[in-house]
């Protein structure tokens, strides 16, 4: 069998294991900043290059990451480079600031067409900042290629993928010719860790920069998010009683009568 | 046509219209009396006539889309129907239940008209100029975003678990058979194989008991379903739920899963167990009456949002809660 080439798409977010409280709504720039945490590639993304990475342990493949970014946190990005990924490639551009998930795909699908031949696209099933979990079924529809939408597990068998996507209830197994794009959801597993050695090693590969130029792209063109506005949810603090005393046991049934004494059992 | 046109996609459950469409049928008419347009309901599916007669109770007109092509859901074929179905009927505004398939056919279909799609809506209503503003939790529920609609139709997944179902008003809708004349190769993938799961209702139970992290094992969930055999001596629908970690690793299923990416609830009763707080879930169970959490930290964000809470082992809190409460059931 021929060497696969693999795209995995990347994004990098505010890390959304953050504590609430380091998440800052800014109304009036409609924004949310994050202070103090730092930024994480998306998780859904790391369950998707998880995916590759699974496949290049069973066939002969290369996997080429993309991230599209107003600026490119390269050094979170290089983890992708320490568990093995071979080529990083960063398309930056300030323009690239909140684009929707259809100008982001539009982006993306310059760049893929850039790498040129290739066999799967992998992407996460949404990204943990605006969850708005398209940007991979939009790439799909403009290369024209199969998506497979919330899948756990993939194979290749004879030019064509195989993958287990998520139903409600169940799930179901789903064929389609190479080509093709799946959106990985965290069920496909968490991301190795990589050795020491290889974060060491990943630091000094080069990574590949491509200007809007590079790509042919009009980013003029490009819409951005019309956010009319953004604000802090409705507080959901509620005034937790503790319920002290004795031994773990005891407190179980202390909670019993606390439930019973409030009507509620 | 002239008028706006609100088009609603209906859904079917036993053979007849999911309850869960009369919710969104309540949305869709709410923009239909905001712009004087008109309140249309779309019906996919192999002979689904019933569920269009069911559906002209409640709006002007229905399309009734019938192919043999959709026995089955296949996103591409879907999309491709609503696609001229859309072209004919021009609607401002296409609205769906939020569902693993519509957030799939969603954006195919807004791509095509070169319009947005946006999910997991908690609101839609008019702005200025006759945009489409959609209403959604951002960055984990710690944001609420307004967001205006790019392009038309306007289209929109929501969650409307809380709405009230549309009454019938004594509307006799117009049936309209729509042929989209489809073509099966259009479908650029094909399904093999089925594994059905267990029938999950967490959006109808009154009391949930989730697991989370802390939980981690086979054992562990032995115990919480003990205190739903306990339970369901009391209330009438009892359900498992879990966060995220559990279903991850493979101990409970996905529709199992309290969140972000699972279900949103609202039960009288949410047990957190073993589950620190992480704002993914939280987001999915904070419309809960009473939360209790049992966990080991007592810095533990889901104390926060919780009315009480046990610090401890769940192994030892439970033997202790479920005695009284049997006691007491």
């Amino acid at each position: 069998m021929k060497t696969l080439t693999i795209i995995v798409c990347l994004k990098t977010v505010s890390d959304p294991e953050g504590p609430i409280s380091a998440f800052e709504v800014q109304p009036e720039e409609k924004r949310v900043l994050a202070k103090g945490i730092p930024p994480v590639i998306n998780p859904y993304d790391e369950n998707a290059l998880e995916l590759a990475l699974r496949l290049k342990d069973r066939w002969r493949s290369r996997i080429v990451a993309i991230n599209v970014s107003a600026k490119a946190v390269a050094a979170v990005l290089k983890k992708a480079l320490a568990v093995g990924v071979d080529d990083l490639i960063l398309v930056e551009n300030p323009a690239f600031d909140d684009l929707t998930s259809e100008a982001a795909a539009r982006v993306l699908s310059a760049a893929v067409e850039k790498v040129g031949e290739y066999d799967l696209i992998l992407t996460g099933r949404q990204s943990a900042d605006w969850d708005s979990a398209q940007t991979g079924l939009l790439l799909a529809e403009m290369l024209a290629i199969p998506a497979i939408n919330l899948v756990k597990g993939a194979e290749i068998l004879e030019g064509r993928v195989e993958a287990e996507k998520l139903r409600r209830i169940g799930f179901e197994t789903v064929r389609a010719s190479l080509p093709a794009l799946l959106t990985v959801s965290s069920e496909a597993g968490e991301l190795r860790m990589p050795s020491i050695k290889a974060v060491l090693e990943a630091r000094k590969k080069p990574l590949t920069k491509w200007t809007v130029q590079d790509l042919v792209l009009d980013v003029t063109a490009l819409r951005t998010r019309n956010i009319v506005s953004l604000s802090a949810p409705p507080s959901t603090a509620r005034q937790c009683v503790f319920i002290e005393g004795g031994s773990a046991e005891e407190k179980g049934e202390d909670l019993a009568l606390r439930l019973r004494q409030d009507g509620l059992i | 046509m002239g008028q706006d046109r609100i088009l609603v996609l209906m859904e079917h459950e036993n053979g007849g219209l999911a309850p869960i469409s009369l919710k969104l049928l309540t949305v869709g008419k709410a923009l239909a009396e905001g712009c004087s347009g008109v309140l249309c309901g779309c019906v996919m599916g192999r002979a689904p006539g019933d569920v269009s007669e069911e559906t002209a109770l409640y709006v002007d007109e229905v399309y009734t889309l019938d192919d043999a092509n959709f026995s089955s859901y296949q996103a591409d074929l879907y999309a491709s129907a609503l696609e001229t179905l859309v072209k004919a009927v021009k609607p401002s505004v296409l609205l769906m239940n939020h569902s693993y398939e519509n957030v799939e056919l969603g954006p195919k279909v807004a791509h095509r008209f070169n319009s947005e799609f946006v999910p997991d809506c908690a609101e839609v209503e008019w702005g200025e100029e006759g945009r489409l503003l959609c209403t959604k939790p951002v960055y984990g529920g710690r944001a609420i975003a307004v967001i205006g609609v790019h392009g038309v139709p306007g289209v929109a997944t929501m969650r409307c678990m809380t709405q009230e179902p549309l009454p019938r008003q004594g509307a006799e809708g117009r049936i309209i058979l729509f042929d989209v004349a489809l073509d099966s190769s259009l479908a650029r993938s094909e399904t093999l194989s089925v594994v059905e799961g267990e029938s999950v209702n967490l959006g109808g139970a009154e009391v949930i008991v989730s697991g989370g992290r802390g939980i981690g094992s086979v054992e562990g969930i032995e115990q919480l379903q003990k205190l739903i055999h306990l339970l369901h001596k009391r209330f009438g629908a009892v359900e498992l739920g879990a966060s995220r970690p559990l279903v991850d690793n493979g101990l409970l299923p996905h529709a199992r899963q309290v969140g972000q990416t699972g279900e949103r609830v609202s039960p009288q009763i949410y047990f957190a167990i073993g589950i620190s707080g992480s704002t993914q879930h939280l987001s999915g169970m904070i419309g809960s009456r009473k939360i209790v959490a049992i966990n080991q930290s007592d810095e533990a964000p889901i104390f926060g949002v919780s009315d009480y809470g046990v610090v401890g082992r769940y192994e030892e809190v439970l033997p202790g809660f479920m005695r009284k409460l049997e006691e007491m059931v």
